[in-house]
């Protein structure tokens, strides 16, 4: 009975018996054939398999000194809930989210000091000449939300980011084919060849942002990525002067899955990019690990932009260092029937008109 | 080729208006013993071959039979319809007998200029899968039209040939179908980039900007097993067209076909 193992088949999934004396290696269940050597490894590998693994640091609490905390004010929006900080020296006259401009002072209670800060590089006017060649080139943008286009208002805002530092490790099995075709006189044949892919790799990155703002949209601020890390600062509160900072109400804890999950897609697409020359290649298992991370805490510079259009509030966002600007647009259904009609029947009529002409001169 | 129909359906549709009692005593060019037509085929045909006749001064007319009666062969049958009849010295006739399940072509004098052996078996080879489909509208109605393409070529060009092969018209339902769904994909392709340039939020799902160091430590490929699949060839079909003959330049070039 020593003589007897049991293998996984790599096809069906079913329990092969290996008898070592027959020296046969056949699945049962749907016929596969393999080599020994083969069943063994691809056994061995996927005994081996293990979940996913993020482990970070705690992140530490560098408190404010006195006399900067004394320098901030802190005040709440009762319309929509969003909480902004600024200097004694900036006036705070509404609330960036939803422009209400009733915004109420709020304790300043102890809060973790940022560890770093990217001063702005833009000003306002940067920032409303951006909107403006944000519209251009929009052929389906209502002509009105051009020309009503009042901008309710244009706010600097220091926007609290988490940067987290960490490596990944990653082990992935795919399953790959490739497919051949020849034919014969009466027949097309196709052979799918099928491999066990195993890859492990690691990566390091560095201060992936995650936004830890509430009142913040995660995906606004996804699009204005990326920052240019070289304009980093060690933060000092002067920096916040003229401009607010939105408070952070998500800690780091919060915010790690988004980050986890960016991280496993990153290190497992810069995986799957290495298995080349698969006509398909599926992912059958993946574990990631994270070591060493480590989490800093940021105010990074956004322009947020508030218009009105309909009664509905559309927010457009710079990014303070770059220029980077997003925010969706709405729609002229009108104008996109229109073209597409339009270009329908044009296209309709040079084809046909092609083809009349083909008939006449040829 | 096909486009100077249009004018020519135009007028008919003038002359039907004015002079219906006229047309349909005029059925002349059309006999229909074994009454393989609808009335209105036959109306629309006599008409377009009467129009022939005038624009190309060649007697053109279709004759279709319950079978051939005394005749042995319906070339024979033709031949004699065609001389003894009160026919112009050239023309195109089509002789369709459905006993004997024969189809005909009979050309006179500068008629076989215009459909020779090349044009002979190209409209043979167009019309017999309507005829033996029964679908004898169909085919008496495509008969027509390469008969007034092939004249046209002939009175303007020179005849078609196996040198100067005759070419389908691109204007036909199909391409414009195919032409109008082609515009339909592109018009909406172009709409949907025009649209998605009003959208710039979205979410990130990918860290790469800040990924570096990236290092490979352990790659294997190893192959497990095959599968093989067959699907059987289609058949090539064999039933080709008999391949044209000489010019034949006689007062009929080659012979009856079946259908
Ligand atoms: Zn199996
Ligand atoms: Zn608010």
């Amino acid at each position: 009975m020593d003589n007897v193992w049991e293998y996984k088949c790599p096809a069906c999934g079913g329990k092969i018996e290996f008898d070592s004396s027959s020296g046969q290696l056949k699945c049962p269940f749907c016929d596969s054939e393999f080599e020994i050597e083969t069943i063994q490894q691809f056994n061995e590998d996927i005994n081996a398999e293990k979940a996913d693994d993020f482990h970070w640091e705690e992140y530490e609490n560098k408190g404010w000194q006195e006399e900067e905390q004394n320098n901030i004010r802190n005040y709440i929006c009762p319309s929509c809930g969003g909480e902004i900080l600024c200097t004694n020296t900036t006036a705070a006259t509404h609330c960036p989210y939803c422009g209400n401009p009733a915004i109420i002072p709020k304790q300043f209670s102890g809060l973790y000091k940022p560890d770093f800060v990217i001063p702005f590089q833009l000003d306002k006017e940067a920032a409303k000449t951006a909107l403006t060649n944000h519209y251009k080139g929009k052929l389906l943008l209502p002509k009105l939300f051009k020309q009503e286009n009042h901008i309710n208002s244009v706010t600097g805002m220091y926007v609290p980011f988490w940067l987290y530092d960490c490596s990944a490790g990653a082990h992935m099995r795919f399953k790959g084919t490739k497919l051949h075709y020849w034919s014969d006189r009466n027949y097309n044949y196709t052979r799918t060849d099928y491999y066990s892919i195993i890859r492990e790799g690691n990566a390091s990155f560095t201060r992936v942002p995650a936004d830890g703002s509430k009142s913040m949209d995660n995906t606004l601020m996804d699009s204005v990525e990326p920052f240019d890390y070289n304009g980093l600062k060690e933060f000092q509160a002067a920096y916040m002067s003229g401009f607010l900072a939105d408070k952070y109400d998500e800690d780091a804890e919060v915010c790690k899955p988004r980050i986890n999950e960016r991280v496993k897609n990153s290190i497992e697409k810069l995986l799957r990019d290495t298995a080349s020359g698969y006509t398909s290649c599926t992912a059958e298992h993946s574990s990631v690990s994270l070591s060493g991370g480590n989490v800093n805490y940021a105010l990074l510079p956004i322009w947020m932009l508030n218009t009105k259009y309909k009664d509905k509030l559309y927010t457009f966002v710079m990014n303070g260092q770059t220029g980077k600007f997003i925010g969706n647009l709405p729609i002229d259904w009108g104008r996109f029937t229109i073209w597409l009609l339009s270009l329908f029947f044009g296209i309709s009529l040079l084809g046909t008109l092609g083809l009349f002409l083909y008939d006449l001169l040829i | 080729m096909r486009l100077k129909k249009i004018p020519c359906v135009l007028l008919i549709l003038l002359l039907f208006m004015a002079f219906p009692s006229a047309l349909a005593a005029a059925e002349s060019k059309i006999s229909d013993t074994a009454e393989l037509m609808t009335s209105s085929v036959r109306k629309d045909l006599n008409a377009q071959l009467s129009e022939m006749e005038n624009t190309y001064n060649q007697s053109f007319f279709i004759v279709t039979l319950a079978d051939l009666g005394e005749a042995g062969t319906i070339e024979q049958y033709a031949e004699a319809h065609y001389t003894n009849g009160n026919y112009l010295m050239n023309g195109v006739a089509l002789y369709v007998c459905m006993g004997t399940r024969d189809v005909y072509i009979y050309t006179a004098g500068m008629g076989s200029y215009a459909v020779n052996a090349y044009g002979e078996d190209y409209i043979y080879d167009s019309i017999i899968p309507f005829l033996s489909g029964n679908e004898f509208d169909k085919g008496f109605e495509n008969y027509t039209d390469l008969l007034d393409d092939f004249m046209y070529q002939y009175k303007n060009d020179i005849a078609y040939s196996e040198s100067y092969p005759y070419k389908e018209p691109l204007v036909n339902p199909v391409n414009i179908l195919i032409v109008l769904g082609a515009a339909a994909l592109i018009s909406l392709s172009i709409v949907f980039v025009m649209k998605s340039q009003l959208k710039s939020v979205r979410p990130q799902t990918m860290a790469l900007n800040y990924a570096k160091d990236f290092q490979l430590t352990r790659q294997s490929d190893v192959f497990l097993y095959s599968r093989t699949t067959r699907t059987a060839k289609p058949k090539a079909n064999s039933s080709g067209g008999r391949s044209g003959g000489g010019f034949g330049g006689g007062s009929s070039g080659g012979g009856a076909r079946k259908f």
